[in-house]
């Protein structure tokens, strides 16, 4: 088998759902400013990309037609370069540049383009229309367990508290600003240039905006402001707002290529890519999908959990991540050093290609061997793709 | 005459900024202003703003516009409302004043305040602009001496009740120089647009309601205290049972706040030396104490009751005045309380309550007897004549019936008899009375005018519907214990519920078969109206709970079908429908509005389909209606059904009641081309006009034959979300199943998309899950629930 390498990877920021700075730019158009970010990056030649492939976890509405390739063509692709859309739900970015990786390493490409994108104010969550087969809601209604419920089954089947949520959630938010204070998402961001009308005294404005900085981030929040707030998914529960993962837009994407490409550009990789598992649970538990894709990754990667030096687990809810870091015995120190998604936001097809920017960026800076992206995915499953510096 | 569009309200106090919002709930601009502040607040500080800064200025009117938000119950119809009232100050906004037809004054009770502020308006004043006092007890015409003699025609008192959107009363009191035209004119203007009852009052201290209102509590006060009760024992009779406000006595003290009543008492000591009954208006010495402790009423937490808790559990606590102490509700029993409990007709309860043997009858008399000597005496001092003064006290103090209404009730011989032997002075008039009201030859209502001393007509507006005196006309065409079938004239009939608070019931189905049919023959249209104290508040239970038990399912399932029969005999009558709900209009009750061809709502109209209350779903054409409108609307716009169906099903799933009649055409239960009627005098005339401008180019409707069912799938994705909600523990099990056979009634059935599907087999399925509901033990309990405590219980 062919080896598969990151050649760069990149994305916009995520900002917050309705209320956040993307909140006026179409995804197609989000998408098209990750790619083009991307390719200046590289500078490679466009003509030479083999495919696009886009994670969105509900490609529909101003997410449809395929937005894999809208995205290409709105970023000026030649309409030689086609283009898809994957679905995996919450693993969707991370399941693009597996299939893009794995391609590779068959040896049927030499240069993908590999990202997700959601704009959740755009298309909320559970889609346009949201529909549930009537005969599975007979004898399996587990199969649509809403995502805040599992959380608050997995915090009970686990023995995760409200204290200890809450503790995370603060950690993540601080974590998070402390980085945005230092600017350590300066290098992997692709600032995106908005346009927000406005009407004043009867004449539209137009008013323009480069937005370079994740929105949603709470800075100075607190384990004891974080206890002011109401349960919402379960009356009583301990899951709340504040230990649960925002609504966010952005996109991000990665550029998967060969050996043989990067010879022939004469350019060095920032990665390889090594495995990737995805693998179902109860769908009523599916934040712990993780605890079966993370082993099961690291097997078809040869690697022994100890070997990880850096992991970006998504935190959709602080329930679920720490039953998984909980479960497998993970090390905490080195998950999510610059906060995760209860801080910076999670937007669902996006994530995976998200996370990949961030932990790759920050191995660079700190000359780590391997690292992992991980997620829990709606329906019941996880997934987890790792990664080695080069 | 002048139109008014554009009201200005000066003072943006509780008073002045509900007064706005119920002046937006009409439709009107206002323009809200109060004084520019004094100083900054520091978070103005902080912004670097001063008192120069237009923020600044505006800031206590925008304060109090932005305070109705959060004021309950609602001052204003809908949120939106607000988008009507701007804001300013007394500085930098007077000269907007002269674009405005209205203006109202709601600043402090103190004159020297009023009469600055009308000085420094006067230069403002658009020609012919009405000036207004929303004084509550202050000289109107000691204010009228400010003014120039081209304002004083067009200034008088206009005196709103807190709080202005809910209660009705509205006391017009003119200076000497106000123009009658002004006075006819604004009368009208603020029936008919604010939906006030209009009370004529003088330029006497308090005016009619407060005067006589606030010496009925501080008379009870005294009673209370002579005869050894406690505040929970009076409160136990001074209510309903002897026709007064459901708050009684004290719970309407601590409402009002034992600091205005005070304010109110003394005011009337002070100055009026010569009533009669001053030394009643002397504040007794343990009411002064509580107001030094701060026990001022609801305001404050604690007044004449307390919230509290007792071992753990919520307990209401009533202040003992002997011992100065909060001791918890012991739940007084009088027989002659008791014994009235059943009675709807509050002048049968006032009879038999004085008529009883125990403390609490003794008390009801004694307050009752020297309240109503206190009202008669007022006349004329306060008021020209007895129509004016029940109103007030009705309208007011939310009496049941007023004190002249009172004294026909006990029978005014019987009472003069009985209040000599108790050796009280009785005024020689009194005496030569038979009874305050009659009726006359015609049917109309007459009273008994003091000062001519004969009967003269109740007067009637324009447009206005009495079903009480059409009835007594001879204008009943067909009756039964439930329902009355009454000739509205012009051709249009009315459908008249008069069952037990107008609980539908098998009488009220039948005749409604009957009133369609008198309508489609010797007519043009039918009104569906009432002049009770709601519309309806459903079904009757008592009489679906009985089939229940008895596990008789034929005779449900023979009830069901006859109130769907009814309803849709409505929808599809050969002449149009048009519904005339008002107060609450619940579960059947909406659904014979839903079935009409229109609707002409009062304005405070509290409708929904609740029946899940009961473990129910709406049985009588309710949840096909809606299932109905929500296709229409998909097929009207070639788009998914979905989200209609959604919404229509969540407002039935959650039982939600609308909070006033504007809300309904956001739920869908009112459309384009229903009206909202301010005035409850004209509700009934309002629909009767609807009737006979539908009538013109009516053509009936039928049933439709061809539906796209919403289908399974719709239903699956709802059932999964009722799954998601009892797992989170928001909805019973039982609620779950409840929910459930909703949607499917509203999809369609067990049926792909699109499956066409006609009305009559959506009441099928609606009957079929209906009785399945009825065969379920939890809905027995939730039925039986209702009954007993009038609660509905989530099991």
């Amino acid at each position: 088998m062919k080896k598969a390498y990151i050649l760069g990877s990149y994305r916009t920021p995520g900002c917050r759902a309705n209320k956040g700075k993307l909140r006026n730019i179409r995804p197609d158009d989000l998408a098209a400013v990750a790619i083009t970010g991307l390719l200046e990056r590289t500078g490679i030649d466009p003509a030479t990309i083999n495919d696009v492939y886009l994670g969105c976890s509900f490609p529909e509405g101003d997410q449809g037609m395929n937005i894999g390739r809208v995205a290409a063509m709105k970023a000026r692709l030649p309409d030689t370069v086609p283009g898809q859309t994957v679905n995996r739900f919450c693993s969707s970015g991370l399941q693009s540049i597996a299939l893009a990786a794995e391609r590779v390493m068959c040896g049927f490409a030499d240069c993908i383009v590999a990202g997700g994108v959601e704009s959740m104010s755009s298309v909320p969550m559970g889609g346009m229309k949201y529909s549930a087969n009537p005969d599975l809601m007979v004898d399996w209604p587990e199969a649509y367990a809403s995502m805040g419920i599992t959380a608050e089954l997995v915090a009970e089947k686990y023995g995760i508290d409200r204290l200890a949520m809450d503790t995370f959630a603060a950690a993540s938010n601080a974590k998070a600003a402390a980085a945005i204070e230092a600017g350590t998402f300066g290098d992997e961001i692709i600032p995106v240039e908005v346009t927000n009308n406005m009407l004043v005294d009867g004449k539209m404005k137009s008013i323009k905006e480069v937005v370079s900085v994740d929105d949603g981030v709470r800075p100075g929040t607190t384990v004891e402001s974080l206890a002011k707030l109401r349960s919402v998914f379960k009356a009583g529960g301990p899951v709340t707002a504040g230990n649960s993962s925002q609504m966010t837009d952005g996109a991000a994407a990665s550029l998967v290529v060969s050996e043989e490409y990067l010879k022939k550009i004469s350019k060095d990789p920032v990665a390889r890519f090594l495995a990737f598992s995805a693998n179902g649970c109860p769908p009523e538990l599916m934040g712990i999908g993780p605890i079966a894709a993370i082993p099961a990754a690291l097997k078809l990667a040869g690697l022994k959990q100890d070997d990880l030096d850096l992991i970006e687990l998504n935190e959709a809810f602080a329930a679920q991540a720490l039953a998984i870091i909980n479960t497998l015995g993970l090390d905490p120190d080195i998950i999510n050093v610059n906060g995760g998604a209860i801080a910076l936001g999670h937007p669902l097809g996006c994530t995976g290609a998200k996370l990949t920017a961030t932990l790759l960026h920050e191995m660079g800076r700190r000359n780590l061997k391997y690292g992992m992206v991980s997620m829990c995915i709606g329906g019941g499953m996880g997934a987890a793709g790792i990664y080695e510096k080069l | 005459m002048r139109q008014i569009n554009r009201v200005a309200v000066l003072g943006a106090g509780v008073m002045g900024a509900t007064i706005a919002a119920h002046l937006a709930n009409a439709g009107l601009d206002v323009l809200l202003l109060d004084i520019v502040p004094k100083s900054l607040e520091p978070q103005e500080e902080a912004k670097g703003l001063t008192l120069e800064s237009p923020v600044v200025r505006n800031r206590i009117a925008r304060n109090g516009l932005q305070g109705l938000a959060k004021m309950k119950p609602a001052p204003l119809y809908s949120r939106d409302y607000a988008g009507l009232m701007t804001v300013g100050n007394f500085e930098d906004d007077l000269d907007k004043l002269n674009s405005c037809d209205w203006i109202i004054e709601v600043v402090v009770e103190y004159m020297p305040i009023k009469l600055d502020l009308f000085k420094k308006i006067v230069p403002h004043l658009a020609p012919g602009a009405i000036l207004s006092t929303n004084t509550s007890g202050l000289s109107v015409n000691e204010m009228a001496e400010v003014l120039p003699p081209e304002v004083k025609k067009n200034f008088l008192v206009t005196h709103f009740f807190n709080p202005p959107r809910y209660m009705r009363l509205m006391e017009l009191v003119p200076c000497a120089e106000t123009d009658p035209v002004v006075m006819e004119m604004m009368a009208e203007f603020i029936g008919k647009r604010l939906g006030k009852g209009i009370v004529y009052a003088k330029d006497t201290t308090n005016f009619i309601a407060n005067r006589i209102g606030v010496y009925s509590i501080y008379k009870s006060i005294q009673h209370m205290t002579e005869m050894g009760m406690t505040v929970e024992e009076v409160d136990a009779v001074a209510g309903p049972a002897s026709g007064r406000a459901k708050s009684a006595a004290f719970r309407t003290s601590d409402l009002v706040g034992l600091d205005v009543l005070a304010h109110v008492g003394t005011n009337n000591y002070e100055l009026v030396p010569d009533d009669e009954e001053r030394e009643v208006f002397k504040l007794p010495s343990f009411i002064k104490k509580m107001i030094e402790n701060g026990q001022l009423g609801n305001k404050a937490g604690q007044g004449f009751y307390k919230r509290g808790k007792l071992d753990g559990k919520k307990q209401i606590f009533y202040f003992d005045y002997t011992s100065g102490d909060y001791k918890p509700l012991e739940k007084p029993k009088f027989a002659s309380v008791a014994a009235v409990k059943q009675v709807d007709d509050p002048a049968k309860k006032l009879k038999m309550v004085v008529s009883g043997a125990d403390k609490g009858a003794e008390f009801a008399w004694k307050s009752t007897r020297d309240t109503l000597i206190y009202a008669f005496n007022r006349i004329p001092e306060i008021a020209d004549d007895v129509v004016n003064v029940d109103n007030a006290m009705r309208w007011g103090f939310n009496w049941e019936i007023g004190p002249f209404e009172m004294l026909d009730a006990i029978g005014v011989k019987e009472f003069v008899g009985r209040a000599e032997q108790d050796g009280v002075a009785v005024p020689a008039i009194l005496k030569e009375i038979d009874s305050f009201y009659r009726y006359g030859q015609a049917g109309q209502k007459e009273y008994f005018d003091l000062q001519k001393k004969d009967y003269v007509p109740v007067p009637v507006k324009e447009g206005q519907i009495q079903l009480e005196i059409l009835k007594k006309a001879n204008g009943v065409v067909d009756k039964n214990a439930d329902a009355s079938v009454v000739d509205l004239g012009d051709g249009v009939f009315c459908l008249e519920f008069h069952s037990k608070m107008n609980s539908i019931s098998g009488g009220i189905l039948a005749m409604t078969h009957k009133a369609v049919k008198r309508a489609e023959t010797e007519g043009v249209g039918l009104v569906v109206a009432n002049q009770g104290s709601n519309f309806s508040v459903g079904a009757n239970l008592m009489m679906l709970a009985v089939a229940v038990a008895e596990g008789a399912w034929d005779d449900v399932a023979m009830q069901i079908k006859a109130f769907q029969n009814a309803t849709m005999a409505l929808k599809y009558a050969k002449v149009p429908v048009v519904a005339a709900p008002f107060g609450m209009t619940l579960g059947g009750g909406a659904e014979f509005c839903l079935h009409s061809d229109a609707i002409n709502a009062h304005a405070e109209t509290y409708m929904g389909l609740v029946e899940v209350g009961v473990g129910l779903l709406p049985g009588g054409g309710g949840t096909k209606e809606m299932s109905i409108r929500a296709i229409e609307l998909a097929a009207k716009f070639k788009t998914d059904v979905q989200p209609f169906i959604i919404k229509n099903f969540q407002q039935i799933a959650m039982a939600k009641v609308s909070m006033g009649a504007s809300e309904l055409y956001g739920m869908d239960y009112m459309r384009h081309g229903d009206s909202i009627t301010m005035d409850i005098d004209t509700l009934i005339g309002d629909a009767k006009q609807k009737v006979l401008g539908l009538a013109v180019n009516y053509r009936p409707k039928s049933p439709a034959a061809a539906l796209p069912a919403p289908g399974r799938s719709i239903a699956g994705a709802v059932k999964s979300q009722l799954w998601n909600m009892k797992m989170g523990n928001f909805i019973s099990d039982y609620d779950e199943l409840v929910a459930g056979y909703i949607v499917d009634v509203m999809c369609g059935g067990d049926v792909a998309s699109g499956t066409l599907v006609t009305e009559e087999y959506l009441l099928q399925l609606e009957r079929e899950y209906f009785l399945k509901l009825c065969g379920n033990r939890k809905t027995g309990e939730r039925i039986q629930h209702m009954l007993k405590t009038g609660k509905p219980l989530r099991n």
